[in-house]
């Protein structure tokens, strides 16, 4: 079952050029059954999505020339009233969408519709008007049935950025060769500088290769999978994974890379609900001072390699 | 309704000229054809792309930008990116600079498309410090000609107090909620 409604109060639909020269603003509002982050726990199970635009103009009316939401739409939903539509100051449109999922399979093929590998249902709902817009998202979460199997704590690289004792403790247990595209991984600042480096430009302000920068989006999540296997002993899904990552960063294929990054991504993802072994100590989360080690710390080489096909021979060379 | 969008976007430009507004601001002016094979060059208009947050109530937010991109009719444009690193959208006052692109006057829009850093980090956002999880939706949009011509920027303001979300002990997910101004 499926349905879609719109309600607004006093709102009008306008022709063509009304408020064209106004001053017009809005403030959105979405949720899935009424949160913004909504995970189903058990199936079947019905979502709504509600959407508002209110107009927060202070004494205007205001226009909404646009009204979209992709996925929605894509779905079958259509707003009820369409744009354009005049609302009154403090007055607001609001629509309502409902979809049913009798399985998880169901939901999670809607997951993958939304143009992201996860299993979450992510969708923006836009109130446009003529000199600006509004964004608002809602989450879904697509449980998996059967729970997944409780495997060893695993933690992201947004906890290895952020908390300095932790990725301490790692570089003590050793140096962490990433290949050709980066200087060793031997200090704090050279990790940090790994973590909070541009993923667009080297340090010197030039725009990173394609190759130098699908080896850096591996080598800081390889980083965290090393560390990862060292203070909490978690196994990844291939037991390989870590050697096959850093095989990857030594060689020049840039679609092997990506996907590994993905996967080791996945794994450093893994086991972050699970609960520290016993005796490891964090440490704070110091955001401001990890940034600060980072500074000018960023441990990539420019190299001069650039992406092959995988049947490709290798070469390498560096310029620093 | 995107038709009717533009006709409205038009409208309202030609008003604005009409009443001495700044309308669109042509950075390279019509040119005149002094050979009768010289192709003319396409008048355009230079706009910057910049992120600001929005209610931070003195936090931090810092956040890396992964992809920024301006396309026209499906062709990229250049976007000459910034070399800002790591934006601090806890600094409501400062508007970042992402780049800056040429587009033709006569283009009716482009697309925007920004996608922040798998993973940022946070401090003083009534949730203590940690990490942010933004591996997210990218913020997309199409910004009309006519209104990067306004005041030669397009501003999408990140909202923090309705964009992020408690996920665990300091650890938050990033939802978007942005506004887009001209």
């Amino acid at each position: 079952m499926r349905w879609g409604s719109g309600a607004m109060a006093c709102a009008v639909a306008v022709g063509l050029c009304a408020g064209a020269a106004q001053a017009h603003e809005f403030e959105c509002t979405k949720t899935a059954n009424g949160q913004s982050v909504y995970t189903i726990t058990e199936y079947p199970a019905d979502v709504t999505w509600s959407m508002t635009a209110r107009n927060i103009h202070p004494t205007s009316t205001s226009v909404a020339l646009g009204l979209e939401d992709p996925l929605l739409e894509g779905m079958g939903f259509t707003f009820d009233p369409a744009p354009p539509v005049s609302v009154p100051v403090g007055q607001a449109l609001s629509y309502t969408y409902q979809e049913h999922f009798d399985s998880a399979e169901a939901c999670l093929k809607v997951a993958g519709s939304d143009g992201l590998e996860d299993d979450n249902i992510d969708n923006t709902f836009k109130v446009i008007w003529d000199q600006g817009e509004d964004q608002c998202s809602a989450r879904v979460v697509c449980t998996r049935p059967p729970p997944p199997p409780e495997g060893g704590a695993t933690r992201t690289m947004g906890f290895f950025m952020t908390h300095l004792e932790a990725m301490q403790s790692c570089l003590d247990e050793g140096a962490v060769d990433l290949g050709p595209g980066f200087d060793t991984i031997t200090t704090l600042e050279d990790a940090e500088g790994l973590f909070w480096a541009s993923t667009a430009k080297y340090e010197s302000g030039e725009n990173r290769s394609d190759l130098d920068k699908a080896r850096y989006l591996l080598a800081r999540q390889t980083l965290v999978a090393v560390c990862n296997q060292r203070l909490f002993g978690t196994t990844p899904t291939p037991p390989d994974l870590i050697d096959q990552a850093l095989a990857a960063l030594n060689g020049q294929v840039c679609s092997d890379i990506l996907d590994l990054a993905e996967q080791v991504d996945a794994y450093n993802n893994s086991g972050d609900s699970e609960d520290f072994p016993s005796g490891f100590v964090a440490g704070p989360a110091t955001p401001q001072e990890a940034m600060d080690l980072a500074e000018g710390n960023d441990p990539s080489v420019e190299t001069s390699d650039s992406c092959v096909s995988p049947l490709a021979p290798l070469t390498h060379g560096k310029r620093r | 309704m995107k038709t009717i969008r533009w006709m409205l976007l038009s409208a309202a430009s030609l008003l604005l000229v009409a009443c001495g507004g700044d309308g669109v601001r042509a950075t390279s002016p019509a040119p005149r054809t002094h050979t009768a094979t010289a192709p003319a060059p396409v008048p355009t208009t230079r706009a910057e792309l910049r992120v600001q947050g929005d209610d931070a109530s003195g936090g931090t937010l810092l956040l890396k930008v992964r992809e920024a991109e301006v396309t026209l009719n499906g062709r990229t444009l250049l976007l000459q990116r910034s070399r800002v690193g790591v934006l601090d959208l806890g600094n409501t006052a400062q508007a970042w600079l992402l780049g800056t692109f040429e587009v033709p006057t006569d283009a009716q829009s482009v697309h925007v498309r920004i996608r922040f850093d798998d993973y940022g980090a946070f401090e003083g956002l009534r949730a203590g410090a940690g990490w942010v999880d933004a591996r997210t939706r990218a913020i997309e949009f199409d910004a009309p000609v006519a209104s990067l011509g306004l005041r030669g920027h397009a501003v999408v303001h990140l909202n923090l107090a309705r964009s992020l979300f408690p996920t665990g002990e300091g650890q938050a997910l990033l939802m978007p909620v942005v506004k887009v101004q001209y």
